[in-house]
């Protein structure tokens, strides 16, 4: 095990797959750099990674919070976002004001219509440590229809992105790290942050938001809450009911669940489904057949021997070695199923590995997903929020009645995890946490019927409390849901009335997930 | 009271008999004309724009060479159905709008990885062809960029290669769709309808009395003046408000019959925002009808009336003009000005934006105000002899 891989073992990557298959709808190329830079004499507004502010930009106020005209674009420069750029300074202690303090990014987009609803739209993104303002400014993610009369927030959570981003540095080149002792190297990664990391968790970051609604003097707005965010919207609702109207949770945790361990249950489940619909579908049975034992068979290979292939590396001129081994393979499939386009191309590339021994996709693939995972999450935030919240009431002994060595990651990911959270300094977790939220404030809850991490069973947990929930599951398709199909018209539906009574969603009968792909050129016709 | 009362419903019961007038100020006015304005607007507002949200046909030869296309294309609305053979003679005729041809190598080129032709048949003279044929397009080249981004994601290569530039487009406007032509039509029909209603009363009520000779023994009645002139205003008055009411109404029952959710995210056009601008506009009913009545006092004869008023019927337009030519935002004591008021405020209740009470007492008052001085016109040329001459 590398150390590279170790860590990336360690991080949920929750909301991956949308992204990639976002890209597809948004196009893929570069820009320039833009050179307008806000003249730090001239007001006081932060530098924020990744945000150009614009030249003769109006500075505009709402409540306490100001705002100047930016351009925010994420890491990899693939999306790019004219907004307004705002701030809010918060303790890093809630308990102690005058300490340490933080500054939060508060992004606002304005809405398309010429006057907005009073209650704007806030979006939680997941991970956790996965940061709003970099992933929602890619185009499609279905909440344009609700933008049409409303301005939305995008603030990110505390330890992401641009609000004190809480990551520790990893390098990629270390020799592999079967020696090397996990409890060192999360010393290490303590060593290197400069801040508390108990103070990095669902509870404050709700608090947080609270912080902004009351700084932007905005009576209530709407949530739309993906994947971990719906953890963090649930939370908000439970500690806050007053200051929201609607909720959105798209791919919903409920409180009650303890995630961690179940991850590898969820994913393993979904990996049968798509072996199922695989065995049930012409093209892919007669192309893949024995897909099964085929997989099986390729994990076992792997873990006994790393595979060294010479990946050319086009774009940059750096080494083209690479060794793809089982942990590499594990994150590939866990990821490529959480998206129907990727799912699409699993079977595939797996085919070509175990049958005709052509390793280079397989490899290929791996070597660029786990590079663009190195940018997209804060991997000390996650640990914060993991391991302050999700061994609350765990008990490893349960751990053997999971029979996690039935799975394709296996059980040493949750160990993994447990000799960690020993040594990260976790934060006070409230006597409710872990209950599900009572509220008659309208929710309306959205799966995918295969999704890996949270199956729609979660959503109706979720749904048990909630007065006023109304439930979508999208039959064959996995993580995220809110921009398959006409769902981006039923959400606004849902926020604008504010009820989910009428809503017809016949219209999602007639999507299916992408044609598995038959080989390299595509699906049949 | 009584006796106004009896002078009103005298010229009501007048004005209800002579059909022509009739027709004019209850069915031509409040129904007619929205009927005339409303649905051409959105009737081509519905033609121009694709709705890649509402499914519609698609007529295919070879539908079943590409099932996986067809889902897709289902998936994006476009429901297939199979091409007519002499599909190109309805293309023609305008029977069908668009038609794709599944060439029978497209797959066989697909599993090559080579350009796989598909024919998309259309009509260049016909709008509706045009119109198909573009969604169809749109929908089809997306499916290609998208398809040609996954054989290179399969292959584990990245896309970025084959995008050198990205293009950023970025939105300048403040404000994306105007509700500025639903704000001027719901005003403009009430205005309008308001003065059609009253229209023919208004011209029989005192040069065409004076035509028939019947004014001479109505004011000679023992009756005031001044009571006489409140029964023919109140007359007037309610002419106006039936027609004005009634276009609200049938206003109402066009936008609940023509399906436009989209558009009602954007615009205001709600029973309420229609009541709110019926609301609004209701001081401009007592303007219109003294407006009406003074004209109709000071003219001679009805076809002198009938030009006077005619020429009436341009005001309501005015606020347009105004803010078209001038610079001055339509706030604060401009909105004591009938017309401009009304307009301005029913504006932005279709718009979904607020105004304040101030505002709206500035509309209401200086609407009410302006009436009261036409009618101490009215009045002061009922007073005078000189009403009866010719």
């Amino acid at each position: 095990m590398t150390r590279v891989a170790l860590f990336l073992s360690l991080r949920i990557l929750w909301n991956l797959a949308i992204k990639a298959a976002l890209a597809t709808a948004s196009g893929w190329a570069l820009v320039g750099p833009v050179n307008a830079r806000a003249n730090p004499v001239e007001d006081a507004f932060p530098e924020f990674d990744n945000v150009t502010y614009l030249a003769g930009g109006k500075i505009s106020t709402q409540g306490s919070v100001r705002f100047r005209p930016c351009r925010v674009h994420d890491p990899d420069r693939q999306h790019y976002q004219s907004m307004d750029c705002g701030y809010l300074i918060v303790p890093e202690n809630p308990a102690v004001p005058t300490g340490r303090q933080l500054t939060l990014f508060v992004g606002r987009l304005p809405a398309i219509a010429r006057e907005a609803q009073p209650d704007p739209l806030l979006v939680i993104d997941g991970g956790p440590g996965s940061a709003a303002s970099e992933t929602f400014i890619m185009p499609g993610r279905g909440l344009e229809k609700i933008r049409q009369n409303r301005e939305m927030y995008i603030v990110d959570q505390r330890g992401t992105g641009k609000s004190g981003r809480l990551d520790c540095d990893v390098d990629e080149e270390l020799e592999p790290a079967d020696e090397v002792d996990l409890a060192q190297l999360t010393r290490e990664c303590l060593a290197q942050l400069d801040t508390d990391p108990r103070f990095y968790t669902t509870a404050i970051a709700v608090n947080d938001l609270e912080q902004v609604r009351r700084a932007l003097a905005l009576e209530q707005w709407n949530i739309y809450g993906v994947s971990y965010g719906t953890r963090v919207a649930q939370e908000y609702l439970r500690e806050f009911p007053g200051a929201i109207r609607t909720m959105v949770l798209d791919g919903v945790l409920p409180p009650q669940i303890t995630l961690m361990p179940r991850i590898a249950l969820e994913s393993q489940r979904a990996l049968e489904q798509l072996i199922t619909r695989c065995a049930n579908n012409g093209d892919c049975r007669t192309r893949f057949g024995g897909l099964e034992t085929g997989i099986a068979s390729l994990f076992s290979a792997l873990e006994k021997r790393p595979i060294t292939v010479v990946v050319d590396p086009f774009v940059s001129a750096e080494d083209g070695t690479y060794t793809l081994g089982k942990d590499e393979l594990t994150m590939l499939v866990r990821l490529s199923l959480y998206n129907s386009a990727t799912l699409a191309i699993l079977p595939l590339t797996l085919h070509e590995a175990y049958a005709n021994n052509n390793f280079l996709p397989l490899a290929r693939s791996a070597k660029k997903l786990l590079g663009k995972l190195e940018n997209t999450f804060a991997n000390a935030m996650h640990n914060s929020v993991m391991c302050s919240e999700d061994f609350v009431g765990f008990d490893p002994a349960s751990l053997e009645n999971l029979h996690l060595e039935n799975t394709y990651i296996g059980a040493d990911q949750v160990r993994d995890f447990m000799t960690l959270c020993e040594l990260w300094p976790t934060g006070a977790v409230g006597p409710n946490f872990k209950k599900p939220v009572i509220s008659d404030v309208p929710v309306l809850l959205i799966s995918g019927s295969v999704d890996p991490i949270t199956p729609p069973e979660y959503a109706a947990l979720a749904a048990k409390h909630l007065t006023q929930n109304h439930q979508i599951v999208v039959e064959g398709f996995g993580h995220g849901v809110a921009a398959i199909g006409c769902m981006p018209r039923l959400m606004a539906r849902f926020v604008q009335r504010a009820s989910a009574a009428g809503l017809d969603e016949q219209c999602l009968a007639a999507l299916k997930p992408d044609p598995f792909f038959i080989d390299f050129n595509g699906p049949s016709p | 009271m009584k006796q106004i009362l009896t002078v009103a419903l005298k010229e009501i019961k007048d004005n209800i008999r002579d059909r022509r007038a009739f027709f004019f100020a209850l069915i031509y006015g409040p129904v007619l004309m929205p009927l005339l304005m409303v649905g051409p607007i959105l009737f081509s507002a519905k033609n121009n724009v694709i709705d890649f949200d509402a499914t519609s046909d698609l007529y295919v030869v070879g539908a079943e060479q590409a099932p996986n296309l067809i889902q897709m294309l289902l998936q994006n609305n476009l429901v297939a159905k199979p091409a007519p053979p002499n599909f190109r003679e309805k293309l023609r005729s305008g029977e069908l709008a668009v038609v794709l041809e599944i060439s029978d190598i497209y797959g066989e080129r697909l599993r090559e990885g080579k350009p796989a032709p598909l024919f998309v048949y259309v009509n260049h003279s016909s709008k509706d062809s045009l119109k198909a044929a573009n969604q169809l397009k749109s929908v089809l080249s997306r499916y290609s960029a998208e398809l040609g981004y996954w054989r290179l994601n399969a292959r584990g290569l990245s896309a970025d290669l084959s995008t050198p530039i990205k293009l950023v487009e970025e939105d300048v406007s403040s404000q994306g769709i105007s509700g500025m032509l639903f704000g001027f039509m719901v005003y403009f029909l009430i205005m309008f309808t308001m003065m059609t209603g009253g229209f023919y009363l208004a011209v029989d009520i005192t040069a065409g009395e004076r035509e028939r000779n019947s004014l001479e023994p109505l004011l000679s009645l023992p009756i005031a003046r001044w009571r006489l002139v409140a029964g023919k205003y109140l007359a007037i008055l309610g002419f106006v408000g039936t027609s004005a009411s009634l276009a609200v109404a049938c206003v109402y029952l066009i936008f609940t019959l023509v399906p436009m959710d989209d558009l009602h995210i954007v615009l205001n056009l709600s029973g309420t925002a229609l009541v709110q601008s019926y609301l609004v506009a209701l001081p401009c009913m007592f303007f219109v009808a003294a407006l009406l009545l003074a004209t109709s006092a000071y003219t001679r004869t009805p076809k002198e009336a009938q030009t006077y008023i005619s020429v009436l019927y341009l005001l309501p337009m005015a606020p347009i003009l105004f803010k078209q030519l001038s610079d001055v935002a339509m706030s604060g004591p401009l909105l004591a000005l009938p017309y401009l008021g009304q307009f301005s405020l029913i504006d932005r209740i279709i718009k979904a934006e607020s105004f304040s009470l101030a505002e709206l007492s500035f509309s209401v008052g200086g609407t009410l105000l302006c009436a009261v001085v036409l009618i101490a016109v009215a009045l002061s040329l009922y007073k005078r002899e000189q009403i009866l001459r010719d």
